[in-house]
């Protein structure tokens, strides 16, 4: 095959054992419908930097609903992908396959976004999921 | 047309329990499917684990004239395991008389694979169970075999995956799925002279984030866009509750009329009924459609009869969850 299939480099039970940490220090910002809103401020990187100015004090400000904001608060380093699986599924009474979809899928956009790292025991990273449950 | 008395005597399955395509498993509530392929007659299904893969179930339908049993199942073995592995297979006397040439492969030296055939005389299905074992136990022997049954096509059937259950009267396909998380629907259909009836169920979770997007009425409209190319819908919707035993939903149901310059498409319902309802017990949005009124009514008298979660299954998650913790 000319362009083999890019394998994923975690196995299943690195993936899961990976404890999520907050990148960035902002407060979240609670709203009356039990959301959070989480306010970042901007950094002009060099490319950008290249095209236009970016205003003193831009920020950018991340929406999250009360299960976001579940997931956000425990991304502290210390609790693992397992167990905020697991915390989802028990408080809102969703099968594990659902709330690890789920729980997945928004951990990785949270990543792609800059807002949380993960801290692994091996450095490869992980393939991209898809919101299917089957 | 079974009536509602019909359907709420149908069995009644725990949570935990899967039911797809006529057959129903008792299964850990760990267990969740992650591949669910084929219809009735043949198919395929894969369940797993957060880990690995824990349970394959294949089916595949042969008429009765043409079977030569003890051939077709020592054949399918020898696909599955291999010829010497399929010569140390043993007949395994299930409980349930339905099933004949029960036939039991152990994997000697796990990790492998355990493999179990048998053919149903209800619905003429040869069904076989792959455990992949990765030590030695004798969990499909003893706890998952026990459970299995199969259900006859000319009863109401019950349906579960994931949090959303179901009953089906009789004659009733499975049409297309659609399992994404927090959003689950199954639409079946039956073929007949004229107009098929079709009947849908939607489940959204969870209901309070739900509301919180939007009120019941804007995700009736959702629900209903899918068909507003052919049909126009009804100004007014209407108030409605509904009691089951101890639950109790409320919502609100729509008439959706096919338009008058589709009247020549008569291969399509006249008319369609939703009911979008709450589930507060459940804390889960139900939406049911359906192209008449008592059809709707029977099928969404039986979502979520099988979510009185059993509290056997929650305690293992729990006490499963505070070990690894």
């Amino acid at each position: 095959m000319l362009f083999p299939k890019k394998k994923p480099l975690l196995t299943p039970q690195q993936s899961l054992a990976a404890k999520p940490l907050r990148l960035v220090t902002s407060e979240m910002q609670m709203t009356e419908s039990g959301g959070g809103r989480l306010k970042v401020p901007l950094h002009q990187t060099r490319w950008t930097g290249w095209l236009f100015r970016m205003p003193d004090g831009a920020t950018k400000t991340f929406e999250f609903d009360a299960m976001g904001i579940l997931v956000w608060e425990q991304c502290d380093g210390k609790t693992s992908v397992q167990q905020i699986i697991r915390r989802i599924a028990k408080r809102y009474n969703l099968s594990l396959r659902e709330a690890e979809v789920s729980t997945r899928q928004f951990l990785q956009m949270l990543a792609r976004k800059g807002l949380v790292g993960m801290s692994i025991k091996s450095e490869p990273r992980e393939a991209a999921g898809s919101r299917e449950a089957v | 047309m079974p009536n509602s008395k019909s359907l709420a005597s149908a069995p009644r399955i725990p949570a935990n329990f899967f039911a797809w395509q006529g057959w129903r498993l008792d299964l850990p509530p760990r267990w969740n499917p992650v591949k669910l392929e084929g219809d009735h007659d043949k198919g395929f299904a894969l369940f797993a684990d957060l880990v690995r893969p824990r349970l394959g179930i294949r089916w595949n339908k042969q008429r009765r004239g043409r079977l030569k049993l003890d051939a077709w199942i020592g054949r399918v073995l020898r696909d599955e395991v291999g010829r010497l592995a399929a010569e140390e297979a043993k007949p395994l006397p299930m409980p349930d008389d339905i099933w004949q040439g029960s036939t039991l492969y152990t994997e000697p030296q796990p990790p492998g694979r355990d493999v179990w055939i048998g053919y149903s005389r209800k619905s003429d299905r040869l069904v076989q169970l792959i455990y992949h074992a990765h030590r030695r136990e004798r969990l499909l022997a003893d706890t998952i075999l026990p459970t299995l049954v199969d259900l006859p096509q000319d009863q109401p059937m019950p349906w579960s995956v994931f949090e959303l259950s179901c009953i089906i009267p009789p004659g009733f396909r499975l049409h297309t799925h659609r399992l994404n998380a927090g959003d689950l629907s199954l639409t079946f259909l039956q073929r007949r002279r004229g107009a098929p009836r079709q009947v849908s169920v939607r489940q959204v979770a969870v209901a309070e984030l739900a509301l919180k997007r939007m009120p019941i009425e804007k995700w009736l409209d959702d629900q209903q866009r899918g068909s507003r190319k052919f049909y126009s819908r009804a100004r007014k919707t209407t108030p409605l509750e509904l009691a089951l035993g101890e639950r109790e939903l409320a919502g609100i149901s729509r008439l959706l009329k096919r338009r008058w310059r589709f009247f020549f498409m008569f291969r399509l319902p006249s008319r369609f009924i939703t009911w979008a309802l709450h589930d507060e017990a459940r804390d889960r949005l139900v939406f049911v459609e359906g192209s008449d009124e008592q059809l709707v009514r029977d099928v969404a008298a039986s979502v979520g009869h099988a979510a009185g979660v059993s509290a056997d299954a929650d305690r293992a998650l729990d006490n499963e969850g505070a070990d690894s913790e």
